[in-house]
């Protein structure tokens, strides 16, 4: 496969023919300090001696939400769109309720910022939009500036990558059980909707039970049976698929309760589910998508902030703001909370289909993956075995 | 707690060197503003000007008598040293611009940087210092918060009129007095004694009036970076600004 970085040149040199749409802003957060520390370093360059992650934690959350770089991501129509991310300083090790009041005004500053740089459109990515549960009418400037949680097209990646694994590992996905942890928020339940006619038993899981039953009657049009509980040991051990998509600051279950040969998806935010090698469940991280027409960053920070193990990969909800300013549709496309449908998915994938933002391919902490979920394929289990 | 002219207030030996330290600070860099804004007077060449610049070096020696006054009525020893080593280098980089004319580059110096430092600095010591001295903090707090408002003011519609070359000045006295004041508000001394805290330097000691200096350094870059955001200057640009600062 052509790496897309190579593709990027051609594709610029076709853009540049071809005016720029809307401007977007991607507004998010680092989820580590050493993540945090090594832009830093790439900001003070060679010359400079190496700062300490000490000292980035010292200094950091004084920052005021500013505009880190300039984006320009290309589509494979040969058109192009500008924009701008802007870090709201999250401190990493404080995304807990006890700070979210104070996150929520960075947030704030961090839109007014968006605005200030003329953005049409802005996702909200990691806990930007968890924090305020998809309120984007809470946001300052929401009548000049359209924000999105980019929820629906995180959403799409995930459910395209449970139906992408399940045929690698040769499992029909109708007869697979999908545990959903954190079943109720809004990236869970819009998984829930888009999977319930699709999988054989749906198994979901969340803290609060009020809403738990609700989304289970919401489910009941599906024929797919369905199971609820607020305890996430209860269904592990049963689960062909898990989706944690509850974006938690650590995870909350333990992977040794999980089955061995069940697929693993860490859908939340930080990535933060560890795989623990083989034996054991295949972990891969989930709702990121790959912008095969390339991604320009000035200053090049594109390895520091997406330090992946292939090219140009960007988590879902960025990408459904640059995907909307590609199409010039400055609206609101994910918003509140509960509210994605299969319908929108199906949309919003083909947008992304249509502007080449593929789904990424299956990687976790380790590195790329594919090869160990085509190894649960029942045939690739017996010839191992018999190696 | 109200401090009186005998007796400062109940405060450990350790206390009392620290807001020393605090207050010779306070009235060096004061004194610093008097004499850059009198360097002024000189170079301009519009007599209204030349009053300004004198009314505002008169308004720094103010502040800086009230600082030294204070610590005298508290029992505290207040130095004051024009040549402390940090202080010194900063004088020395207005001066270069003063003496080359460029009163833009001066006016960054003075009422941006200094201002922003001084601003921040002194309303987390209002906060926490006791009686007068906190009501002295706060009233010059509020005083400098005027100078930088209308500096900004000035410095934003430099910026509309000429944005490339605002930004490449900013940058250029950024680099030249900015490093001094980060290296002096850095967590442990970068280039050693800075010539006002007497026997060692007192930001270890800082917890014992209720300030730490990661607190100050934050507040002041915080300070600073909203500054350069309300004149118009790139926010990824005047980032990479800071990431360059030492620490």
């Amino acid at each position: 496969m052509d790496r897309p970085a190579a593709r990027m040149s051609s594709t610029a040199l076709a853009a540049a023919r071809r005016p720029a749409k809307g401007r977007f802003a991607l507004i998010g957060h680092l989820d580590s300090w050493e993540k945090t520390a090594a832009v830093v370093q790439s900001l003070r360059g060679g010359a400079q001696h190496p700062i300490s992650v000490r000292d980035v934690r010292e200094i950091v959350p004084f920052l005021p939400p500013r505009t880190v770089c300039r984006v320009t991501v290309f589509s494979r129509d040969g058109s192009c769109a500008h924009g701008v991310y802007v870090d709201a300083f999250l401190s990493p090790d404080r995304l807990d309720e006890g700070s979210a009041r104070k996150n929520i005004q960075r947030i704030r500053d961090a839109a007014s910022c968006a605005r200030r740089e003329g953005a049409s459109v802005a996702a909200l990515g990691g806990f930007s939009s968890i924090v305020l549960e998809g309120k984007v009418d809470r946001l300052p400037n929401h009548d000049e500036v359209a924000f999105t949680t980019g929820n629906t097209l995180t959403v799409a990646y995930i459910v395209r990558a449970i139906e992408q694994a399940s045929a690698l590992a040769g499992r029909p996905l109708r007869s697979q059980r999908i545990l959903i942890l954190g079943a109720t928020g809004d990236v869970g339940s819009g998984c829930a909707r888009y999977l319930a006619p699709r999988a054989g038993r749906l198994l979901l899981c969340a803290r609060n039970l009020h809403r738990l039953r609700s989304l289970q009657r919401s489910l009941a049009v599906s024929a797919t049976p369905v199971a609820i509980s607020t305890d996430s040991e209860e269904f592990l051990p049963e689960a062909d698929f898990v989706v944690a998509a509850a974006s938690l600051s650590s995870p909350r279950f333990s992977l040794r309760s999980v089955r061995p040969d069940a697929i693993v998806c860490d859908a939340g935010y930080p990535k933060n589910i560890l795989s623990h090698g083989t034996p054991g469940p295949v972990v891969f991280f989930g709702g990121m998508g790959q912008v095969l027409g390339g991604l320009r960053l000035e200053p090049d920070l594109i390895s520091v902030l997406a330090p992946h193990p292939a090219p140009d990969i960007v988590q879902g909800c960025l990408l459904e703001g640059m995907l909307l300013a590609l199409e010039g549709r400055f609206e609101s496309y994910s918003r509140g909370r509960g509210n994605i449908s299969p319908g929108q998915v199906d949309e919003v994938w083909a947008l992304a289909e249509k502007h080449g933002f593929a789904l990424a391919p299956f990687f976790n902490d380790e590195g790329l993956c594919s090869g160990r979920i085509a190894a649960l394929r029942p045939l690739d289990r017996h010839v191992s075995r018999k190696g | 707690m109200e401090a009186t002219a005998n007796q400062p207030w109940e405060a450990n030996e350790e206390a009392q060197r620290v807001w020393g330290s605090i207050l010779s600070q306070s009235a060096t860099g004061e004194l610093i503003g008097m004499m850059n804004f009198a360097s002024l007077v000189d170079l301009y060449e519009d007599a209204e000007d030349k009053i300004d610049a004198l009314e505002h070096a008169a308004i720094e020696k103010g502040h800086a008598r009230s600082f030294q006054r204070l610590g005298k009525e508290m029992g505290l020893g207040v130095t004051v040293n024009l040549n402390a080593p940090y202080w010194k280098r900063i004088r020395t980089a207005f001066v270069k611009n003063a003496r080359r004319g460029d009163f833009t580059a001066c006016l960054i110096i003075q009422e941006l940087m200094l201002e922003s430092f001084a601003v921040s600095m002194y309303g987390a010591v209002a906060r926490v210092a006791p009686g007068r001295l906190g009501k002295a903090y706060k009233a010059i707090a509020a005083e400098e918060t005027d100078h930088l408002e209308h500096a900004i003011g000035l410095l934003r519609d430099m910026f509309d009129r000429d944005p490339s070359g605002l930004q490449g000045t900013i940058a250029s006295v950024h680099e030249d007095v900015m490093s001094v004041l980060a290296e002096m508000v850095a967590r442990k001394d970068i280039r050693g004694d800075c010539e006002l805290c007497g026997k060692t330097c007192i930001k270890p000691s800082l917890p014992e009036v209720s300030l730490d200096i990661v607190h100050l350094r934050g507040g002041a870059l915080n300070l600073y970076l909203k500054s350069l955001d309300r004149i118009g200057l790139p926010g990824e640009e005047t980032l990479q600004w800071i990431a360059r600062l030492p620490v």
